[in-house]
């Protein structure tokens, strides 16, 4: 009882942080809300019990992530507004009705999650045995070493001015 | 294990060495020598790639994590060859853009992203590997940084991310009900039986990796980036990065969710009509030429989904699978060879128009004959090799019966209808535009030209081999 009620203030400030980013109007305000809905995923991940990736979400996402949004915001334009286009009617309605239909669809089967393995408390060892063993995610863990090459050479392209060649 | 690995070890090693290269040698000089290097790499692939795949071997590299079976030799085979002919092509273009050599270096990452996908038996690395080319594709797309190029790479960058994300949440589903990303985990966990749960899986795998494909309603960022990408990217992006997509769906429907045949091919069904119409529709009206090889192209994505319809049959499933691995492996080199022939045509014409092109079979002779040979090979035309995968795509929806055989109607009709806007490009070529002069072709460009007319002339005229080798591929997808 006590968890579900946890769980639930704790979604709301998800969703909170959520809506902020979308509707906020100032770009720094939308930056805040996205630190609010990443720190509220980290207390997610701790009541499931997984406090490793709760503090690497702390330290990437709310850490790393957003101070790098943040100073890209106030190096650049920080009296940035945003303007919105009005929203069509439609997209709100089928958003909600699309919700509504996801939930009902996961309620009607009492839908439980099957994990892999449930992780001791604070194990990182073992997390370390999944990601490292060949057996089991070295290899996408190598290759997501080469995506992020391919992004970072990617982006530094596209950032590049041409001419100081 | 790392014997079977070798062409990928190749390119990505190629890839790395390009990347330190860039910053040791001027510009101009380092983009000519990426181009060799990268053609080397892909050509050594090739090669390695086809010396294995006549051994018809099956051979686990790790467990439940990577495979090599034939149906991944036959996707190498379509990358590489395609990488090959892109490269190729592209020593041209690189050279008339001033464009550095991160573009090969992007290309090569792009083709180890795919080569690893097509051996990918768990979600995780099938996903990561999926977004490795795509990261990389989203570059090239913005490769010339002016307004359409920009308004490309946005485009696809955010239909992209946007996909990836409906893709990943249903892994994520998939995920909870199995417990395991292994696909035959996820088989054996899900039985005969068809969940909600798994369902809506389905319909957000079928809508993210739609919009990799450019299925009808999730198409409309195509014609947009096809048109402000560089032509050889296109080529690249219409040949290669979207029969990865193709390859994604077909392992994890066919592998991981057979129990859900019923509910799949259903949608497949209803995308097929959609995507074929409307493409074909569309592509009609259409002026810029990359714009209506934009949607022929997502026409053509059509048919292959016929065949993925025809899946839920109880005829032979070999046939349509194969069938439908035929018709990617021609669609990439007709459709690609387009693109490059749009490409080298843009040496000596500025425009992309259709009406731009008039006098080009005068002016250009070899692009103008390769270009209509690919484009009378798009229509379908016997002796062509677009009319052998099309009409094997027929043959499995007809020996189907039933409903399946409207959709094979309706393929013809749009075939017929498509026959009229790719004609009208080879009367402009041919029968318009007064007194021109010769231009000079591309030297590499017509190179890679004339190798794709020719795989495409000769798997019109000798078809046994090819429908063979996809059937035999196909194959390897159903013994587990």
């Amino acid at each position: 009882m006590i968890q579900e009620l946890v769980f639930l203030v704790i979604s709301l400030f998800v969703i909170a942080g959520a809506a902020g980013v979308v509707f906020a109007q100032r770009l720094f305000h939308a930056v805040l809300s996205l630190a609010l809905c990443l720190l509220s995923v980290a207390a997610v991940y701790i009541t499931l019990g997984a406090e490793f990736l709760a503090v690497i979400q702390v330290l990437v996402y709310a850490g790393g992530v957003v101070v790098l949004f943040l100073f890209a915001v106030m190096l650049t334009r920080s009296d940035l507004q945003l303007r919105r286009e009005p929203l069509e009617s439609f997209a709100p309605v089928s958003a909600v009705l699309f919700g509504v239909l996801v939930l009902f669809y996961i309620a009607r089967t009492g839908f439980v999650p099957q994990g892999e393995r449930a992780l001791a408390p604070g194990d990182v060892a073992s997390v370390g045995q999944v990601i490292f063993s060949p057996k089991a995610y070295a290899l996408p863990f190598e290759l997501v070493g080469i995506l992020l090459l391919a992004a970072m050479v990617g982006a530094i392209y596209l950032a590049r001015r041409d001419e100081r060649w | 294990m790392l014997a079977e690995l070798l062409p990928e070890i190749l390119l990505i090693g190629a890839a790395l060495l390009l990347v330190l290269l860039q910053g040791f040698c001027g510009r101009d000089a380092c983009a000519k020598l990426s181009g060799y290097i990268s053609l080397a790499a892909c050509g050594g692939a090739l090669l390695l790639v086809s010396l294995h795949s006549g051994a018809g071997v099956e051979r686990v590299l790790i467990p439940e994590i990577i495979k090599l079976d034939a149906f991944s030799l036959f996707f190498k085979l379509l990358f590489l060859t395609l990488s090959f002919l892109v490269i190729l092509g592209s020593l041209d273009a690189v050279k008339r853009y001033r464009m550095g050599g991160e573009y090969y270096t992007m290309l090569l990452f792009t083709t180890f992203g795919m080569l690893i996908a097509s051996m990918a038996v768990d979600l995780a690395v099938l996903y990561i590997a999926v977004e490795l080319a795509t990261i990389s594709t989203f570059a090239l797309a913005a490769f010339r940084k002016d307004r359409q190029g920009a308004e490309a790479g946005v485009k696809y960058f955010v239909i992209g991310a946007l996909s990836s994300a409906l893709v990943l949440f249903g892994i994520s589903l998939l995920y909870g009900i199995a417990g395991s990303t292994s696909l035959t985990a996820i088989a054996e966990a899900l039985g005969s039986s068809s969940g909600p749960v798994a369902s809506l899986a389905v319909v957000f795998l079928i809508a993210g990796f739609g919009y990799k494909i450019a299925a009808v309603p999730f198409h409309m960022w195509a014609p947009d980036t096809y048109q402000g990408a560089p032509s050889t990217v296109t080529a690249f992006l219409a040949g290669a990065t979207k029969k990865m997509a193709f390859l994604a769906l077909m392992r994890i429907f066919i592998v991981a969710l057979p129990g859900l045949v019923e509910s799949w091919a259903m949608l497949f069904a209803v995308l097929a009509v959609l995507t074929m119409t409307v493409g074909n529709l569309v592509a009609l009206v259409q002026s810029n030429i990359k714009r209506m090889l934009a949607y022929s192209s997502v026409a053509q994505a059509g048919y292959v989904l016929v065949a993925f319809a025809v899946l839920s049959s109880k005829a032979d499933l070999t046939l349509a699978a194969g069938a439908a691995l035929l018709h990617m492996f021609v669609h990439a080199i007709m459709k690609g060879g387009a693109f490059l022939a749009v490409a080298a045509a843009g040496s000596a014409i500025a425009g992309r128009d259709i009406s731009d092109f008039a006098g080009l079979g005068r002016r250009m002779p070899v692009t103008a004959f390769t270009l209509s040979i690919f484009l009378l090979s798009l229509a379908g035309i016997p002796f062509f090799a677009g009319f052998v995968s099309k009409f094997l795509i027929l043959m499995a929806s007809v020996s189907a019966g039933g409903a399946y055989i409207a959709l094979g109607v309706l393929l013809v009709i749009n075939s017929v209808i498509s026959l009229y806007y790719y004609a009208k490009v080879i009367r402009v070529m041919y029968f318009e535009g007064g007194e021109v002069h010769r231009a000079e072709e591309p030297v590499m460009l017509v190179a890679a030209l004339v190798v794709s007319a020719i795989i495409v002339l000769y798997v019109g005229i000798f078809p046994e081999s090819a429908i063979q080798l996809a059937k035999s591929s196909a194959a390897s997808l159903f013994t587990p």
